[in-house]
């Protein structure tokens, strides 16, 4: 029997079956097909890829980035009277480091009459800066001199880096300080090619020899340990693709890795993942980039950090939040020796400096160097400002540059010394609307600039901004107004004429008797208008206000600025109407500035992203009160810090002494308590009150001006020099009733019309 | 009473002198920015002189403050500026200069003349008004507003 044959045939048979199935499959048109298909859809999708990846990294590359918002910039000119340690205070702000020999930008160096500092590289408004050293020598406590150290050249004035005050977020709360190529130190560069991917320059974009050796690795640990990615791999895993870890991603990684090195040079890629590698987490905000990283860690720009600084941000991109250095700081300073280690066996650093630099501590800056919860009051009102001429969306994406009006010594003054008076007048404690809370607005008087506003006593804590928002009753404050429209309509009238303060009882619409107090509710009798206004008397002022008609203090307001209608009540002029302290700050502004209004401002130049100015905010004046007249209102704010209701201004060691202007002001049942004053500079509006409107138990003189004063004298505000108009003429010797008694005023201010005639009378 | 009736003739040829409009240059002891008011009750004894003074000024060129250097420095950048036909700049250069010497005459001047040059006429009005009031006895000074303020009234007058 031929057994074989018959296995031979059976097998042939099955076997030419399958052969012919293969075979048949190979013929099949339809198994050509379904490849060209799958060819097809696969070039498809490696081209949706391509197009995904395409554009992102060209070269001006439109990553949402925040509004930068600046202070002011210090001016330093020769002759100025500042001392050496405040100085020092506004360059420490901006993240300079006190060094023994002042060798690269950001370091100062103090002597006893010497500062130097290594002036950082700034784009100023309207002129480059290129970063150079200074040498400034102070004697009798003033700026002696200021030289350039590079060029030999002395500067008759300098301005000093503006001070980061804040920034405005786009929603994402994303932020990145954007480097170039040239930006990113070479140390850095060479640490992250040694721990993260050694053969970056020659790989392709996907390292084969390293995902098999991670592979590897990973069988036999059992664990995924090794990554074996490239940082094209990471760049492409951070900027495209989400978070999930599977098999499909991992294949669009590999694919779009490739794509992106055929389309992007080594150094695009790595400047791109410099920009983007994610370096840590802040509550809503997500740190991306070593720049970024290196001034929320360390306070500074990316090239002034120390190579022990470098390392541990490279130690960071393996795990932001698990290495942490605020969080797990040994964890972080383990992991950045080993960085270090490493970086020396690999010959990118010297065994000296490696030691030296594993020694160093991890050199966190106490707090994060975001700045943008510093002024929240101020900066709220500047972005009502912004908002006039800039949509929202372009504030928070644009990158623009914001040059404010804030002067930050005097910002932060105002801060810690509203927060302790009041805590002297009143311990925190009580619920929300009941504690007594303050507001002020601090203004350059002839340019209108916002110097510093304080929206409560809990400065950090944004919300009721009551130097904008709180409406309340202004009471005196109103009171240089009605002496302002007195004046004005009649021409005849002199600061030493006479005006009863006696009861005065007024007849209202609805038929009711009003019959104003003054605040120690006696009657003075026959007083001039300096005593009136000096003492705040309430009968005088009103009979005065009577005679002189509602409707030109109504016009006065309006010209300063009060857009809303105003009833024409009597109680008006006892100022039973409600102002914020800005709108206050308004008026007062104009009267320190000589008559001339400028609307309150805080943006001086706005630019964009590379530095070129979008828009420039300049002086605009306008006229709103005559000059003669105010100048005579001037002069009687003077008196009241003299001998009236302000007195109390002496008292300040900064104050006493200099000729200031001042208006006390305390509504009804003491509820509000004001204080307005100026010097030659710096003009201010403070308040005092409880949210709730109940009453405070200050007046304006014992609450307000308390705060006013602790501010300005430490502040150094320039003592009022009474420049008279051309038209006003003095008066010499004059001697008036005041309080009873014949005092000699000395000199007093007449205009034209009104010199007095010869007296004998003491007035 | 007879130092008075001495006194009376003095006074009152002063007077007339101050309605004249020229002032005459009178001594005056106080100097500068003397605080007003001394408080002190006086014996009546004391002789009465009320006349109008015009406050003494002896105006420097631009400015006599510790910051004047840097003023006049800014001034100088400003007028390069211009003279680049950067306006803006030298706008800037001015204002910062303003921050320093915010009384001071001649700046307001300045800028009230950049504003005439871009025709802004209300504001070069207001600003030379601004440097009018702080302009004290500088008679070159006032000239120049006086003037730099008419060409802007022309200038409103020849737009409409």
């Amino acid at each position: 029997m031929p057994r074989q044959s018959t296995s031979r045939k059976r097998r042939s048979g099955s076997q030419r079956g399958r052969r012919r199935g293969r075979r048949g499959l190979l013929r099949r048109p339809g198994f050509y097909l379904t490849l060209l298909l799958l060819l097809v859809i696969g070039v498809i999708y490696v081209l949706w890829l391509d197009h995904r990846i395409s554009g992102k990294f060209s070269s001006d590359n439109r990553w949402a980035l925040p509004a930068r918002v600046y202070a002011a910039a210090v001016e330093l000119y020769a002759g100025q009277p500042i001392s050496q340690w405040q100085i020092i205070r506004t360059v420490q702000a901006a993240g300079y480091q006190a060094a023994g020999a002042v060798l690269h930008p950001g370091e100062y160096r103090s002597t006893k009459r010497r500062l130097d500092i290594y002036l950082r590289k700034f784009a100023y408004p309207d002129r480059q800066r290129p970063q150079q050293r200074i040498r400034i020598a102070f004697a009798d406590n003033r700026i002696h001199r200021i030289t350039n150290l590079d060029s030999g050249a002395d500067e008759p004035i300098m301005q000093l880096e503006p001070e980061l005050i804040g920034k405005i977020y786009p929603d994402s709360y994303e932020d990145r300080v954007l480097l170039k190529y040239e930006d990113i130190p070479q140390p850095l560069l060479q640490g992250l090619l040694t721990i993260e991917d050694r053969q970056f320059f020659t790989h392709p974009g996907i390292n084969l020899r390293g995902i098999l050796r991670a592979f590897l690795v990973n069988i036999k640990s059992g664990t995924i340990t090794q990554g074996g990615s490239t940082l094209t791999q990471q760049l492409v895993k951070n900027y495209f693709l989400t978070q999930e870890r599977n098999i499909w991603r991992k294949i669009n990684e590999v694919i779009m890795a490739l794509l992106l090195e055929r389309r992007y040079s080594k150094q695009q890629i790595l400047t791109a993942y410099c920009n983007v590698i994610f370096l840590g987490q802040q509550g809503r905000k997500s740190i991306h980039g070593f720049g970024t990283a290196a001034e929320y860690y360390f306070g500074r720009p990316l090239g002034e950090l120390e190579i022990e600084q470098l390392a541990l941000l490279i130690g960071m991109v393996k795990g932001a939040s698990f290495y942490n250095p605020r969080r797990q700081p040994e964890r972080a300073k383990r992991r950045r020796d080993l960085v270090l280690d490493e970086m020396l066996q690999a010959g990118d650093l010297s065994a000296p400096v490696a030691r030296r630099a594993k020694s160093r501590g991890l050199g966190i800056a106490d707090k994060p160097g975001w700045h943008y919860a510093r002024y929240p009051a101020f900066v709220q009102l500047l972005k009502q400002q912004l908002l006039r001429d800039y949509k929202l969306q372009d504030l928070r994406s644009e990158g623009l540059q914001i040059h404010t009006t804030l002067d930050s010594r005097l910002q932060v003054l105002a801060r810690n010394k509203t927060t302790t008076t009041l805590d002297g007048f009143e311990p925190q404690a009580g619920p929300e609307g009941k504690q007594l809370q303050s507001a002020s607005v601090f203004v350059h008087n002839s340019s209108g600039a916002v110097l510093a506003l304080v929206g409560g006593r809990n400065p950090d804590i944004p919300g009721f901004n009551r130097a904008t928002e709180a409406q309340r009753q202004i009471g005196s404050l109103i009171k240089p107004f009605i002496y302002y429209a007195a004046l004005q309509q009649d021409a005849a009238l002199s600061l030493t004429d006479k005006v009863q303060d006696t009861d005065i009882r007024i007849k209202q619409q609805d038929g009711s008797v009003w019959q104003p107090q003054n605040y120690d509710r006696k009657n003075h009798g026959e007083v001039s208008l300096i005593e009136a206004m000096a003492f705040s008397y309430n009968k005088a002022s009103v009979r005065l206000g009577r005679r002189t008609g509602i409707r030109p203090l109504i016009r006065t307001l309006q010209d300063l600025g009060v857009e809303r209608h105003i009833n024409e009540y009597d109680s008006l002029l006892l100022g039973a109407l409600n102002l914020s302290p800005l709108q206050v700050a308004q008026f007062y502004q104009a009267v320190a500035n000589g008559g001339f209004l400028v609307p309150l401002n805080s943006i001086t130049e706005v630019l964009d992203r590379d530095g070129k100015p979008l828009q420039r905010y300049t002086i605009q004046l306008g006229q709103s009160l005559q000059p003669e007249i105010n100048f005579l209102i001037n002069y009687l704010m003077v008196q009241a810090v003299e001998y009236g209701t302000a007195q109390k201004l002496a008292d300040y060691p900064g104050l006493r002494g200099r000729t200031l202007a001042g208006k006390t002001g305390t509504s009804n049942d003491l509820r509000d308590s004001w204080f307005a004053g100026f010097g030659d500079d710096v003009s201010g509006v403070t308040w005092v009150g409880r949210d709730d409107n109940s009453t405070t138990g200050l007046s304006g003189a014992t609450g307000a001006l308390v705060v006013w004063a602790q501010i300005m004298s430490a502040y150094g505000v320039k003592p009022l020099g009474l420049s008279a108009p051309p038209d006003i003429k003095w008066a010499r010797n004059i001697r008036l009733r005041l309080r009873g008694r014949c005092t000699n005023l000395g000199r007093v201010p007449y205009s034209g019309k009104t010199v007095p005639r010869s007296d004998l009378e003491c007035r | 009473m007879t130092q008075l009736k001495m006194l009376l003739p003095v006074v009152s040829a002063l007077m007339l002198t101050a309605c004249a409009g020229g002032l005459a240059p009178v001594r005056d002891r106080s100097v500068g920015d003397v605080p007003t008011g001394t408080g002190i009750p006086l014996p009546d004894e004391t002789p009465l002189i009320i006349e109008p003074v015009a406050e003494p000024r002896s105006p420097p060129p631009v400015s006599t403050m510790a910051s004047a250097p840097a003023v006049l420095a800014l001034l100088d950048t400003s007028r390069t500026q211009l003279q680049a036909n950067d306006r803006a700049g030298a706008v800037r250069s001015i204002e910062r200069a303003l921050r320093l010497e915010p009384k001071n005459p001649q700046l307001w001047h300045q800028l009230a003349q950049i504003r005439l040059q871009e025709e802004n006429w209300r504001q070069a009005i207001a600003l030379a008004q601004k440097s009018h009031s702080l302009s004290g006895e500088r008679a070159d000074l006032q000239k120049a507003n006086t003037e730099l303020i008419e060409r802007a009234r022309a200038g409103i007058a020849n737009n409409l």
